[in-house]
């Protein structure tokens, strides 16, 4: 077990490498000119020169490539363009707000998900399987961010029953960093108003992407239920006289977990990806909005900084997923 | 498959959508009352009426006309996207897969890397750096398809290459070549053309939604991420101009998702009944 | 069972938390704002060379001459930390007398010393913006103080008041930082606190940068000895709100009291909405077009006026613009001191007589070249069907801006369409790059936007040296006028129009006045 995870996270360096190097040639051939972008329309020819040669655009594109590489060995992922500090500062102090958001929808779609599967296993089907097969469906056939627009229209703008965008109400101040999770830190900080607060602003954007997850965990529940739910087992506890609903929950639900726990790891990796958009409308201090301003602004530090940790994060999520599962299932063994 | 497929509602709706979209497609040019690009400045954002039956955007453009116009950006996307990454991606993975060894290897890990990355993520490093347009939306979004592809083929190819009768195909001195051709590629096929089937949907949604970060089609196009995108900013007054592009975007994929789960279940033979 | 309970008890918690109404309202001496944060940088002031950026300055530092209020604010020089000034005989030395009432946010005194200190400061940091001050005051020994409250600023070539002005009264660059912080958190690879600077302030402005949590909130709060009086607000919370429809909604629930960054459908939605105001000014910016004269058809003159008067102005500023643009057809923008008050109008057949003239009578083909964002596109459609009018065949490339940007200072565009804004209060801002050129080739002084058109017309050039440095306003303003006048008429440029600046307030907001460049917005007078 030991070497297997050791094999894996050497082959998860090698892969970030590749991810690096892919990354870092792809935000450099462009057409477009990352100093242009920079400085703007304006600037005199002098100072683009002066910039291109504090960037070492002036070098040819391998020298680059090796100074980023001597630097990236030494933990250095540069200085971003666009918030003048190290990347490596801008990431740890984006990553809390998407961990936390992501965190907060695979809950959700977990909840939804299993109760969804449940349903269409038992009923399979019938109309209430084809019924919670479709609400699954539908949710992840909404583009996310005509969603996310909707919901604010509807639930802050004409109802009034959730808080607009942002973490928090735009006069509240925040609780003192400790782990950037500003539900976690409130709590740390004894306030209970931001704390409770934090909790409602969370659930318009957790809720949208928990929709990514939704279709995927009910899909496989339902198919490991129905799975479990033809074993002799079952028939037996029933043939016991032992209620449906006990059957169910107790027996096959407890059963079907594995398969489930697995989804819901990928979920979660998946949930980064939803999280770009996200956090775009809902206004969320998050890993995805800097890594889409970094791609509009063509802020390469920061491009290839933040795709290594996204990369990072699902490379980490599968891994722990696959480890999970072999100590779940002692029937799976890694050589 | 057909037979399985009818006693599935949602799969039945899913395909009559598709249908549907694929008609609407065809017929656009002659179904469109309007020009979908042609801008008339003193009638934006009427809202309906029979002389535009989804009102008109912000440029006073037909939203009936962008949307039928649209349907073909979208269909052709999903599909050049299909071809391209399947293709490709088949070919990579048969070849891998049929011969093994070091080449195979080498081909996996770059697989590896690839899937590493989040799609979107991926294709917006890729469409940035290309300069946002069209096609390469196209070229993004299949450089991050291919992988799955490649995969499936490979896994595929190694186990046709084991079957008996590829085996007395070789004994009986065929060559390499005729075998890959006459019987690896044919039974690889069938799994990849399902599985483009149910990326499309996925793809489509990939594209508008780089349309709506600014890293996918660009207007005055009548892609649909892109019409949402521009019509978020009339809302709540003028709903319809962002409205309809939406739906169009949420019927499409919905569409295509209720399709492969149908073709899933039919595949995942636990699952039947 | 026992765990279905817990679980329905943590449910019930959870859902109970989210239904009690919080305490929600904002206070009365509370500012929120609206606006994105994307391009924020930091709030180094040797760095700070964008708008939102310049717009936080300006709440927490002061410079020694200032500009106060809205559409006029730059007609005007009003004294900041200087208190009076007067320059020498030859219009090199300028002799700052500074006003002895005026305090740090630390509580010491703005003297001689912290003048010559932050100048000096700002050009030893050598950021972009540095150009500004430096093109006329390069040297740091052109600072000097005479005593605690008197400092000279000596430069290279006599200036007019106005230019003197504008350079001075620029934000970042000129801010005048207090030397005891800067000192305090220096250290010796960072001898000028620029990591501390860029988080926090060391000014004497009204607000003090109290907490800035990166793309997401900056909160300024009063400061009770500014030495205009206290401000009538306590704090001020500038909200990122990156989504323009996300801004709307939240100003029409009464979340945020101004809104910042909505787009002209928006506008015309709120206006006349019950509760909301809504302020505009005409920018100093505008949408341009040029023509590269390295293009052969565009070499001749008629052809460049041929096109001028092909264009549908008023197709664009009222139909694409919607109205949210003032007409402007000339390089100094109107407000601008010295704005020549000439507009072009289509008149097709002047232009057919021109292009006839030229012998350019069955047309051409050209590639125009432009940005993919709105409303480039629109526009470009426009003018393609004008110049279809008089034989010009046009082919509309959009790129992104950075990839445009590329071709025109490579200048191998045959013609593009995009803006251009003043940099600083005063029409040298717009002369030097619209018309200095003394050649076209790589040894060029000013390689902007003349150079980049190979416009180079070599009496205009001269005018724009002498302008820049003329003492008299009334000869000044008069070169100034004969300078866009020629480029008007000979010219590569079209000037289309300069949008307008539009804000959203809700209705009980009073005082906010927005400049033609509006980052130079001050909230001290405003109140709620």
């Amino acid at each position: 077990m030991i070497s297997y995870i050791l094999k894996r996270l050497a082959w998860m360096v090698f892969v970030l490498f590749g991810v690096m190097t892919v990354v870092f040639f792809i935000s450099r051939v462009i057409p477009a000119d990352p100093v242009a972008a920079m400085l703007g329309g304006q600037a005199p020819p002098e100072l683009i020169e002066q910039v291109r040669a504090k960037w070492n655009l002036d070098k040819p594109l391998y020298d680059q490539y090796l100074i980023y590489l001597w630097r990236l060995l030494q933990g250095d992922l540069g200085v971003s363009i666009s918030t003048g500090k190290p990347v490596a500062e801008d990431l740890l102090q984006f990553f809390p707000a998407t961990f936390e958001l992501a965190t907060a929808a695979t809950i959700l779609s977990i909840f939804f998900g299993i109760i969804l599967g449940i349903i269409s296993a038992v009923r399979s089907g019938r109309v209430m399987d084809h019924l919670s097969r479709l609400s699954a469906l539908l949710g992840i056939s909404m583009p996310v961010f005509w969603l996310g627009l909707l919901m604010l229209l509807l639930f802050y703008y004409l109802l009034g029953w959730l808080p607009g965008a942002g973490q928090l109400p735009y006069y509240m101040s925040r609780p003192p960093r400790v782990t950037g999770l500003i539900t976690i830190d409130s709590l740390i900080a004894g306030r209970f108003d931001a704390f409770q607060s934090a909790l409602k602003h969370l659930v318009m954007p957790a809720v949208v992407l928990s929709f990514f997850g939704i279709a995927a965990v009910s899909r496989i529940t339902r198919s490991s239920m129905l799975d479990v739910l033809r074993e002799e087992y079952i028939n037996t506890a029933r043939a016991k006289g032992l209620r449906e609903a006990n059957v169910v929950l107790k027996h096959a639900l407890k059963n079907a977990m594995l398969p489930v726990s697995t989804i819901s790891g990928i979920t979660y990796g998946r949930l980064l990806e939803g999280s770009v958009i996200t956090e775009t409308i809902f206004a969320w201090p998050g890993l995805g909005r800097y890594a889409t301003n970094a791609f509009l602004a063509l802020d390469f530090p920061a491009v290839v900084g933040s795709t290594m940790l996204i990369a990072l994060l699902y490379a980490l999520t599968n891994l722990v997923v696959d480890i999970s599962y072999a100590y779940l299932n002692p029937k799976i063994r890694y050589g | 498959m057909w037979r399985a497929l009818r006693r599935n509602p949602l799969s039945l709706t899913g395909l009559a959508i598709i249908s549907a979209l694929v008609l609407a497609a065809i017929v656009a040019p002659y179904l469109s009352p309007y020009d979908p690009l042609a801008t008339q400045p003193l009638r934006k954002l009427e809202g309906l009426s029979p002389a535009h039956p989804l009102g008109t955007d912000q440029l006073g453009r037909d939203i009936l006309s962008r949307l039928l116009y649209g349907a073909r950006i979208s269909l052709r996307i999903a599909v050049i996207v299909a071809l391209l990454a399947g293709s490709t991606g088949t070919l990579i993975g048969i070849l891998c897969g049929y011969f093994g060894g070091r080449i195979d290897n080498l081909l996996m890990r770059v697989t590896d890397i690839f899937m590493a990355f989040p799609q979107l993520i991926l294709a917006m490093a890729i469409s940035s750096a290309l300069g946002p347009s069209l096609e390469n939306v196209v070229i993004a979004i299949s450089l991050t398809e291919w992988t799955f592809f490649a995969r499936l083929a490979r896994s595929r190819a190694i186990a046709i290459r084991e079957e008996n009768y590829v085996e007395a195909a070789r004994a009986m001195g065929a060559g390499r070549w005729r075998i890959l051709s006459r019987h690896v590629l044919p039974l690889s096929l069938s799994p990849v053309i399902v599985q483009a089937t149910l990326e499309m949907g996925g793809i489509i949604r990939t594209a508008a939604s780089l349309g709506f970060l600014g890293l996918g089609a660009q207007p005055p196009t009548p892609e649909w991420g892109v019409m949402v995108t521009a019509g978020r900013n009339y809302l709540p007054g003028q709903w319809w101009v962002s409205t309809f592009p939406g739906l169009a975007i949420f019927i499409t994929v919905l569409g295509f998702n209720l399709l492969g789960d149908g073709i899933r279940d039919i595949l995942d033979p636990r699952l039947r009944g | 069972m026992k765990r279905w309970v817990r679980v329905g008890l943590l449910v019930l918690f959870v859902a109970a938390l989210l239904l009690i109404p919080g305490l929600a309202q904002v206070p009365k001496d509370v500012l929120i704002i609206g606006m994105s944060h994307e391009p924020i940088i930091d709030f180094e002031p040797a760095r700070v060379y964008e708008f939102e950026g310049g717009f936080v300055l300006e709440q927490t530092y002061d410079q020694l001459v200032n500009f106060v209020g809205g559409k006029e604010a730059f007609e005007r020089i009003e004294p900041g930390l200087a208190e009076s000034w007067e320059v020498s005989a030859d219009g090199l030395t300028w002799t700052f007398h500074l006003r002895k009432n005026a305090k740090f946010h630390s509580g010491k005194p703005v003297d001689a010393e912290a003048v010559v200190f932050s100048l000096r400061r700002s050009l030893a940091l050598n950021q972009p913006p540095i150009w500004i001050l430096s093109q006329f005051v390069p040297k740091p020994e052109m600072i000097q103080k005479i005593d605690d409250y008197t400092v000279t600023i000596t430069t290279n070539q006599p200036l007019g008041e106005m230019l003197m002005a504008a350079v001075l009264g620029y934000q970042g660059i000129t801010s005048i930082v207090d030397p005891a912080v800067v000192e305090a958190h220096a250290t010796p690879e960072d001898p000028y606190a620029s990591k501390w600077l860029a988080e926090h302030d060391a000014g004497s402005g009204p607000f003090i940068l109290k907490e800035w949590v990166r793309r997401d909130r900056i909160v300024l709060e009063a400061f009770p000895d500014y030495w205009r009086g206290a401000p009538a607000l306590k704090q001020i919370i500038i909200k990122d709100i990156p989504e323009p429809t996300a801004q709307k909604l939240a100003l029409e629930k009464g979340d945020i009291d101004v809104a910042w960054n909505l787009l002209p459908e928006m506008i015309a939605d709120l206006k006349g909405k019950a509760g909301i105001k809504v302020i505009e000014t005409p920018s100093w910016y505008f949408h341009y077009a040029a023509m590269n004269l390295g293009y052969e058809p565009f070499s001749n003159v008629k052809v460049r006026q041929a096109v001028r008067w092909a264009i549908d102005y008023d197709a664009i500023t009222e139909g694409i613009m919607a109205g949210a643009a003032v007409k402007c057809h000339t390089i100094v923008p109107v407000g601008m001191f010295a704005h020549l008050d000439l507009l072009y109008h289509q008149d097709l057949e002047k232009a057919r007589q021109l292009m006839k003239e030229a012998g350019y009578e069955n047309g051409f083909q050209v590639e125009l070249l432009t940005r993919t964002d709105p409303p480039y596109p629109d526009i470009a459609a426009q003018i393609k069907e004008d110049l279809k009018k008089i034989n010009i065949e046009v082919k509309v490339t959009a790129v992104v801006y950075a990839e445009l940007l590329k071709s025109y200072r490579a200048q191998q565009h045959q013609m593009v369409l995009v803006r251009w804004g003043a940099d600083y209060a005063d029409p040298s801002a717009q002369a030097a790059p619209f018309a200095h050129c003394d050649t076209a080739g790589p040894e060029a002084k000013v390689k902007q936007l003349a150079w980049r058109n190979k416009y180079c017309p070599s009496g205009v050039t001269a005018w724009v040296e002498q302008a820049a440095g003329e003492r008299d306003p009334r000869k000044r303003e008069i070169l100034y006028k004969a300078i866009q006048g020629v480029v008007l008429e000979e010219g590569p440029y079209i000037i289309l129009h300069s949008p307008l600046i539009q804000v959203a307030t809700r209705e009980d907001v009073k005082g906010l006045q927005v400049p033609p460049m509006w980052y130079y917005t001050e909230l001290f007078a405003v109140t709620k």
